[in-house]
């Protein structure tokens, strides 16, 4: 079970918390300028490291903020977090 | 009975529901009777009539008596509202429940995962979060705590805290 700390609450159980996936890269300003491989690379491949992650998580029984935390997959530390703008 | 506690359900309140920049709703909302908006997050400030809540980052919620509505709406004036900012009248939406009593604290000890210390949840907290997996407001007060959940859930929250009291 994580703790994760929303920057308005504080610290909070992760049952207060929906998962929303790993924050993305941007999205292609223009796709039609795009090979199909890059394409398919954003929409599809996630990226799995071993270390620091960034990922979105929705404090929907709390405050309602989406928050950007940094977890460290190898101690599930959550390093940093930050609400989304 | 396993606790030393009185679990009730209140009496419809007068709630309005506020979101947008404070600057924006204090302008908007101007009222000799009103308490000053809370200064920190998941608190509560409270008058003699009124009672705000700072639920969310431009997020609050005035409650009082339900005789008081008809004051509460004359002061936010909903329909009325400007287009940055959102008045929304709520009464009806929550149901409240009140667990007091010495044992107050273990019933919300099992009802969530909170941390209702007086350290992390002060005297005026006031807070979101989850409430036997629904998402309710946790408040403070004298003898314990009050509880809001969405109407639909009313029955729900009620058997839940009977059987966590059994």
């Amino acid at each position: 079970m994580l703790q994760i700390s929303c920057p308005f609450c504080g610290p909070r159980n992760e049952v207060e918390f929906v998962y929303g996936g790993p924050l993305k890269n941007r999205r292609p300003d223009d796709i039609s300028q795009i090979d199909d491989t890059t394409w398919i690379d954003y929409l599809t491949v996630p990226k799995n490291p071993l270390g620091p992650v960034q990922e979105r998580w929705w404090h929907v029984r709390g405050c309602g903020c989406w928050l950007t935390i940094t977890r460290d997959t190898r101690s599930h530390d959550i390093i940093e977090s930050e609400i989304e703008s | 009975m396993g606790y030393d506690v009185k679990i009730q359900r209140l009496a419809l309140n007068a709630m309005i529901d506020l979101q947008g920049d404070a600057e924006a709703i204090k302008n908007w909302i101007k009222d000799d009777d009103l308490p000053e908006f809370p200064n920190k997050p998941n608190t509560s400030i409270t008058n003699q009539q009124f009672k705000i809540y700072w639920v969310g980052i431009e997020h609050w919620l005035m409650r009082s008596e339900i005789e008081l509505e008809d004051h509460l709406l004359e002061m936010t004036n909903p329909s009325a509202a400007p287009i940055e900012i959102s008045v929304v009248q709520v009464s009806d939406a929550f149901k409240f429940f009140e667990v007091s009593g010495p044992d107050a604290a273990e019933i919300i000890s099992i009802a969530s995962p909170i941390d209702h210390h007086l350290t992390a949840f002060p005297e005026n907290g006031v807070s979101f979060t989850n409430i036997f997996g629904i998402k309710g407001l946790l408040i403070r007060v004298n003898n314990g705590f009050e509880i809001a959940v969405e109407s639909s859930y009313a029955d729900l929250m009620a058997d839940f805290l009977q059987k966590a009291n059994a």
